[in-house]
C-alpha cells in the first residue's frame, strides 16, 4: 500500500515534469522592424524569436497568424551557454504592406515541442511620413534594430524675446536638440549659455519632450541686461554617436559621429536714453498698464488710514518694478501723507499689486489725485506714461470720538518733532582714580634699564683690578725687604756682639755699597771673589783678613775695633754716584 | 699742566654742570606744571556734571598725558604714567586702548591692585575674560625691578669677590657661589622675558583674522578678532605691516599693523 502510493507520486510528479518544462522553458516573442517608421504600402517585416530546449524542435511548418499560415524563414540558432540546453531561435516573416492606420497585430501560433505557443498581440502605426510614428501601448517598448540612416540630430539656438535688450529687460536663451534614435553626446559647445555679459537670472532650465517621433531636449536661461553693448555667442554645436541593442540586449554604437551646428546669435544691449525719461519712470521696461483703486471705504475722517490697490500689468520684470514716489505726484504733497516704507507689493502672474496706505490730511479732499506711471517701451523705443484715474474720496471732519479713537496726527502743517531729551548726567565711575604724577615718574626708574647690566662687566673688571693689585702689592712687599748697603750697615751697628749676623749684615753693607757705587755688578759675591784693586780690593783685604781671624779662632779684634774700621773703609767707599 | 689751565679746567667742567642742573631742574618743573594741569583736568572731568564738560575735560587729560608719554617714552618707569592714560581712555569709553594701557602699567607694576582691578572692569566692558600668567616671576616682579635686583646683585657680588680677594676665606666663597648662582637665575630671566617669553599685544580695533599677510586672502576664522583681546606675537611680516598672531582661542593668522599695540617689555 505504501509503495502503491509513492509509485502514484512520482507518477504525478512525472506528469508535471513536461508542462514545467514547457511552461517556464519557451518563450515566444515577436517585434516588428522599425516599428515607430512604418510607411504605408511598405511590407511589414518582423522577427519572431523563441526560446526553447533543444530537444524541443519547432515546427517551422506550424507558424500562423490569425489562423492564417505564415510564411518565416529560419535566421539562426543560438545556444544561450555551453552549460544550458536553452536554444534562442530567430524566424523572419514578411507580412503585406498596409495604408497608413493603426493596426493589431494578431498573435502568432507556433508548434514548439509538443505544444502550441503564442504571441501577444499589440498595435502598430502605419503612416505616410517618413517621421517617427508614435508608438501604441501593448507592446513594452522594443529596442530598434536600427541603422545609421535612421539616426537624426539638430540643433536650434534662438532668443524667446527681443535680441534688442534695454538694460534690465530680459530674455530667455534657448537651445534645442532635435533627434531621433537613442544619442550618445560627446561634444556640447553652447556658448550662449554661459551668456557672458549678461547677468543670468536663476538656474537653466532643461525640459524634454517628443513630438511626432522625434525627441526634444530644451536647454534655456533667462537672462538679464546689465552692461550695454553687442554680445555675440557662437556658432554652437553638438557631437555624438547613435546606439542600438540588438535582441540579446548588447549595445553597439555607430561609427559615424553626427554633428549638429547652429547659427552664432547675436544680442544688443542699449542703455536706457536719458531724453525725455519722465520723473515718473522707475525703471520698467516693456509694455503696462496701470490701475488705481480704492481697497477701503470711500469715505474716510481727516487723518484716517485709506488703502489703494495699485496694479501694474505687464510683459516685463514684475519682480523689480517699483511705484514712483506719491509724495512728489501733483496734488498729493501736504494733502496726502504716507507711510516711510515704501511698498513692496506682490506678483500674480502678470500683475503685481502694491497697497498703499495714505492718510487724507483735511476735509477738503474729495478724490485720490491720478498717480502718474512711466515705463519704457522697447519695442517703440520710447517712454510711455500713464495716468491712474482719480478715485472719488469723502473726507469728513474727525468728530471727538474719532479724534479720541484714532491716533493722534499732527496737522497739516506737521510741526517738528522736539529733540529726544540728551541723556546728560554721566553715569557713575567705576574705576579707581588717577595717581598724582612727579617728574620723577616720567623718566625710567633708577637702576632699572639694561643700562644696570653694566656692573657686571664693570665689576669684574674691577676685581680683576684687584687681582692685580694685590699680586703687585705682594710683590712690592717682598721688593721692601731688599736694604741698600747704610741700611745693611746699621742692622750691623744694632748686633751688640760679633754675632754671625754681624758679619752677615757688615759682609751685606760692603757688597751693597759696592753695587751701590758700581764697583762690582752683583751682592752674591764672597769676598775672595772681589776685585784686588781699588776700593774694591781694601775691602776684599778688610773682609778676608777678618774671615781668617774669624775662622782661626784668634786675634779677633772687637767688635767696637771691627765697626770703626768698617766705618772708616765705609766712608772711604763714598757715596753712590 | 699749569694752575691756572686747571683752574679753567675745572671751571669749565663746573658750569657745564651748573647749566645742565639748571636746565633739568627747568625741565622737570616745565613736567610738574603739566602733570599737575593734567590731574586737574582728569579730576574735572569726573566730577563733571554733563557727558560734554566730562569729556572735554578727559580729552584734555589725555592730551597731556600721552605728549607726556611721547616725550619721554618711560618704557622703564614705574607705570603711573601708563596707569593714568589707562584711566582717561576708560572714562572716555575707549576699552580697548584703556585696556593697553592698563596691562603697560600692569607690567610696570604687577603687584599693584589698582591697576588690576581697573584692567578687570575694563576687560569686562568688552566680555573679555581676565586669564592668569604662569610664570612667578611676572606677577611679582616686573622689569625694571629685575634689572634693579641684577645691580644689586652685582654690586653685592662685586663685595664679596673683592673681600675674597683682600681676605680670602672659606665662609666668602660659599656666599660668592650664592650671589652668583642668584645672579645667573635672574640674568636667565630677563633673557628670557626679553628674548624668549611671547610677546602680547592688544586689539585695538577688531579685525578679521586672515589666513596669510594680505586683505586677499580668506578668512582664518568667521568671527573677527575683537578689540581689547590679548594676542600672542609670532611674526612680523611685510616691514611691520602684517602680523601674524595666535588668538586667545588658539587660532593663527594674520592682522594688518593698524590693529594691534604691543604691550611692551615683560
Amino acid at each position: 500500500m505504501k509503495l502503491h502510493a509513492i509509485k502514484l507520486v512520482l507518477l504525478f510528479a512525472w506528469c508535471l515534469l513536461p508542462l514545467s518544462l514547457t511552461a517556464d522553458d519557451v518563450k515566444v516573442t515577436v517585434e516588428i522592424d522599425d516599428v515607430d517608421r512604418l510607411r504605408a504600402k511598405t511590407p511589414i517585416k518582423g522577427v519572431i524569436t523563441i526560446l526553447h530546449e533543444e530537444a524541443s524542435k519547432v515546427d517551422i511548418g506550424s507558424f500562423s497568424i490569425d489562423g492564417k499560415p505564415l510564411k518565416v524563414e529560419f535566421v539562426k540558432d543560438v545556444k544561450l551557454s555551453s552549460d544550458s540546453s536553452a536554444i534562442l531561435s530567430s524566424y523572419r516573416f514578411t507580412l503585406e504592406g498596409k495604408s497608413k492606420g493603426i493596426y493589431l497585430l494578431p498573435k502568432i501560433l507556433v508548434h514548439v515541442g509538443d505544444n502550441d505557443f503564442i504571441t501577444v498581440p499589440f498595435t502598430y502605426t502605419v503612416s505616410n511620413d517618413p517621421s517617427a510614428v508614435k508608438q501604441n501601448s501593448g507592446n513594452p517598448s522594443t529596442p530598434t534594430v536600427g541603422s545609421s540612416s535612421t539616426d537624426y540630430l539638430e540643433l536650434k539656438a534662438s532668443v524667446e524675446g527681443s535680441k534688442t535688450l534695454y538694460l534690465g529687460q530680459r530674455a530667455k536663451l534657448i537651445y534645442v536638440y532635435s533627434f531621433v534614435g537613442n544619442i550618445h553626446l560627446s561634444e556640447e559647445q553652447l556658448p550662449m549659455l554661459d551668456a557672458k555679459g549678461l547677468k543670468k537670472i536663476g538656474d537653466t532650465e532643461i525640459k524634454d519632450y517628443e513630438s511626432n517621433g522625434i525627441g526634444h531636449h530644451v536647454v534655456s536661461q533667462e537672462v538679464e541686461a546689465t552692461t550695454p553693448g553687442v554680445y555675440t555667442y557662437g556658432p554652437s554645436y553638438i557631437t555624438g554617436f547613435s546606439s542600438y541593442q540588438d535582441p540579446s540586449g548588447k549595445l553597439f554604437y555607430s561609427k559615424k559621429l553626427l554633428r549638429a551646428d547652429a547659427d552664432a546669435m547675436t544680442i544688443t544691449v542699449k542703455a536706457i536714453p536719458l531724453d525725455g525719461r519722465p520723473l515718473s519712470f522707475t525703471g520698467a521696461i516693456g509694455s503696462y498698464t496701470f490701475k488705481v483703486e480704492l481697497a477701503s471705504p470711500p469715505v474716510a475722517s481727516s487723518g484716517e488710514k485709506i488703502s489703494l490697490k495699485i496694479s501694474v500689468a505687464g510683459n516685463g520684470a514684475l519682480d523689480d518694478l517699483k511705484l514712483p514716489d506719491l509724495c512728489c505726484q501733483p496734488g498729493w504733497s501736504g494733502v496726502f501723507k504716507q507711510s516711510d516704507l515704501p511698498p513692496s507689493g506682490f506678483v500674480h502672474g502678470d500683475t503685481k499689486t502694491f497697497i498703499v496706505d495714505v492718510r487724507p490730511l483735511a476735509p477738503s479732499i474729495t478724490e485720490i489725485p491720478p498717480i502718474e506711471f512711466s515705463y519704457f517701451d522697447p519695442v517703440a523705443e520710447k517712454f510711455v506714461t500713464l495716468k491712474s484715474a482719480a478715485v472719488p474720496l469723502k473726507v469728513n471732519v474727525p468728530k471727538k470720538s474719532e479724534k479720541e479713537s484714532s491716533p493722534k496726527l499732527p496737522e497739516p502743517a506737521i510741526k517738528a518733532k522736539e529733540p529726544a531729551p540728551i541723556i546728560s548726567k554721566p553715569p557713575l565711575i567705576e574705576i579707581s582714580g588717577n595717581m598724582p604724577l612727579e617728574p620723577k615718574d616720567l623718566h625710567n626708574v633708577i637702576f632699572g634699564t639694561w643700562w644696570s647690566l653694566l656692573a657686571f662687566p664693570i665689576g669684574a673688571a674691577v676685581i680683576i683690578f684687584q687681582v692685580n693689585l694685590r699680586r703687585y702689592l705682594k710683590v712690592q712687599a717682598a721688593k721692601i725687604k731688599l736694604k741698600n748697603g747704610d741700611e745693611w750697615f746699621a742692622d750691623a751697628l744694632k748686633e751688640t756682639e760679633c754675632t754671625p749676623a754681624f758679619y752677615h749684615a757688615l759682609y751685606r753693607a760692603f757688597f751693597y755699597r759696592l753695587v751701590e757705587i758700581g764697583a762690582i755688578a752683583s751682592t752674591n759675591i764672597t769676598p775672595e771673589a772681589l776685585p784686588t784693586t781699588g776700593i774694591s780690593g781694601k775691602v776684599r783685604e778688610f773682609l778676608c783678613s777678618l774671615e781668617e781671624k774669624r775662622y782661626a779662632g784668634k786675634d779677633i779684634p772687637s767688635k767696637k775695633a771691627i765697626v770703626e774700621e768698617a766705618r772708616n773703609l765705609f766712608m772711604k767707599i763714598g757715596n753712590k754716584p | 699742566m699749569t694752575s691756572s689751565n686747571f683752574v679753567k679746567c675745572a671751571l669749565a667742567f663746573v658750569f657745564i654742570g651748573v647749566f645742565i642742573i639748571v636746565v633739568w631742574l627747568f625741565q622737570a618743573h616745565n613736567d610738574m606744571e603739566q602733570l599737575h594741569e593734567a590731574y586737574q583736568k582728569y579730576v574735572a572731568g569726573e566730577r563733571a556734571s554733563t557727558i560734554a564738560e566730562r569729556q572735554k575735560e578727559f580729552n584734555a587729560a589725555l592730551s597731556i598725558y600721552t605728549q607726556m608719554e611721547t616725550a619721554h617714552t618711560p618704557t622703564f618707569s614705574n607705570g603711573k604714567l601708563y596707569y593714568n592714560i589707562g584711566n582717561t581712555y576708560f572714562q572716555l569709553e575707549q576699552y580697548p586702548w584703556a585696556i593697553l594701557y592698563y596691562s603697560k602699567a600692569q607690567s610696570l607694576m604687577p603687584r599693584n591692585d589698582s591697576v588690576r582691578h581697573n584692567l578687570e572692569v575694563a576687560q569686562s566692558k568688552l566680555g573679555i575674560v581676565l586669564e592668569k600668567s604662569n610664570s612667578i616671576f611676572s606677577n611679582y616682579l616686573s622689569f625694571p625691578e629685575k634689572l634693579q635686583m641684577c645691580f644689586a646683585l652685582a654690586l653685592f657680588l662685586l663685595a664679596v669677590i673683592s673681600l675674597n680677594v683682600w681676605y680670602p676665606s672659606r665662609l666668602l666663597k660659599y656666599a660668592i657661589c650664592i650671589v652668583a648662582m642668584a645672579s645667573i637665575v635672574l640674568l636667565g630671566n630677563l633673557v628670557y622675558s626679553f628674548y624668549l617669553a611671547p610677546i602680547n599685544g592688544i586689539i585695538v580695533r577688531a579685525t578679521t583674522l586672515y589666513r596669510d599677510a594680505g586683505e586677499q586672502y580668506a578668512k582664518a576664522v568667521d568671527k573677527p578678532v575683537m578689540p581689547g583681546s590679548k594676542v600672542q606675537v609670532i611674526d612680523v611680516l611685510h616691514k611691520g605691516t602684517w602680523l601674524k598672531i595666535i588668538t586667545p582661542e588658539g587660532n593663527l593668522g594674520f592682522i594688518p599693523n593698524t590693529s594691534i599695540r604691543m604691550i611692551g617689555v615683560s
